[in-house]
């Protein structure tokens, strides 16, 4: 029966070669960053969202970068189906549409308006704010006994014609507007 | 020998008939049993990997968004199968991340580093 374990056990291995942010010495905004990265992974854009089959991820961060460097270290040399990820401030509206995840940070004031812009528009928007998937955020980022949750709005994911993969849906404390 | 010499034709004839089966009978037992384990095994070792798979395939979103609870039920599908007494889930840093046990009497230790770059190999 040993043997049968250790079979197990080493077949389980093969899914724990994923960056996993269960490291507890990370701060806040280090999990936040990975967890940002890793929505890219189980995210489906349309194609239309893309230039070409190679072009990268974009995650653009509006209002306060908490995250300092560590975001664009994270995402540093990785590649998700292909694609590399790059990380941008966005300043201006205009820009909003080029992102394909979007952070927006708690200092931003404005998230109502910002949301109903990009509501038809294939950008996964992430926020920190009480009540942003309420707000038509797709995915909030909760806090629960000091871990970070996940709250996510299935309904505005597919008004902005993305797919979120049923093992996110899995993982997170609330779904609204499931099928 | 002597026995052998002394003995009739049909003694002899049966003794022979007798004795040859016998052999042909003990040697396609060992064929048998001897293939009947080996596949035996490979068969175990072909479920018990895909089963792992599957596992492991439904474990990533948890490993990546720090979630030990859900991935704990996906393990907890294992049940299903009476002949595994248990599953444990490691973090890349050879943490612990989720276990599964049934009656309780699975080792949990933590992997070490040789053991990390064995089945990383393992996976490769």
């Amino acid at each position: 029966m040993t043997k049968v374990l250790a079979i197990t056990g080493l077949g389980l291995w093969a899914c724990a070669g994923h960056s996993s942010a269960a490291d507890l010495s990370l701060s806040e905004y280090q999990v936040k960053a990975l967890f940002l990265f890793n929505f890219a992974k189980y995210v489906d854009w349309p194609d239309e969202a893309f230039d070409s089959p190679n072009a990268p991820i974009t995650i653009g961060l509006i209002g306060e970068n908490k995250f300092g460097d560590y975001l664009v270290h994270a995402v540093e040399g990785k590649t998700i189906g292909g694609r590399p990820l790059e990380v941008r401030s966005i300043k201006g509206a205009e820009e909003l549409p080029q992102c394909h995840i979007l952070f927006i940070s708690s200092s931003e004031k404005m998230v109502a308006e910002l949301l109903k812009k990009l509501q038809d528009l294939p950008v996964l928007t992430v926020g920190e704010q009480d009540q942003f998937t309420q707000l038509g955020g797709i995915i909030g980022f909760l806090k629960k006994d000091g871990k970070i949750r996940l709250d996510i709005n299935l309904k505005a994911a597919r008004q902005a014609n993305l797919k979120i993969s049923s093992k996110l849906l899995s993982v997170a404390d609330s779904v609204k507007g499931k099928p | 020998m002597r026995f052998f010499t002394r003995t009739s034709i049909k003694r002899k004839q049966t003794l022979i008939i007798t004795l040859t089966s016998g052999a042909a009978l003990l040697l396609a037992c060992l064929v048998l049993g001897t293939y009947e384990i080996l596949a035996f095994r490979q068969a175990m070792v072909s479920n018990l990997s895909t089963l792992a798979e599957i596992v492991a395939n439904n474990s990533t979103a948890a490993l990546d968004f720090n979630d030990p609870k859900s991935n704990q039920e996906t393990l907890s599908a294992l049940q299903a199968e009476a002949h595994i007494v248990g599953a444990v889930v490691y973090t890349r840093e050879g943490q612990i991340f989720a276990v599964y046990d049934r009656g309780d009497r699975i080792d949990r230790f933590v992997l070490t580093n040789d053991l990390i770059a064995m089945s990383d190999q393992a996976v490769m």
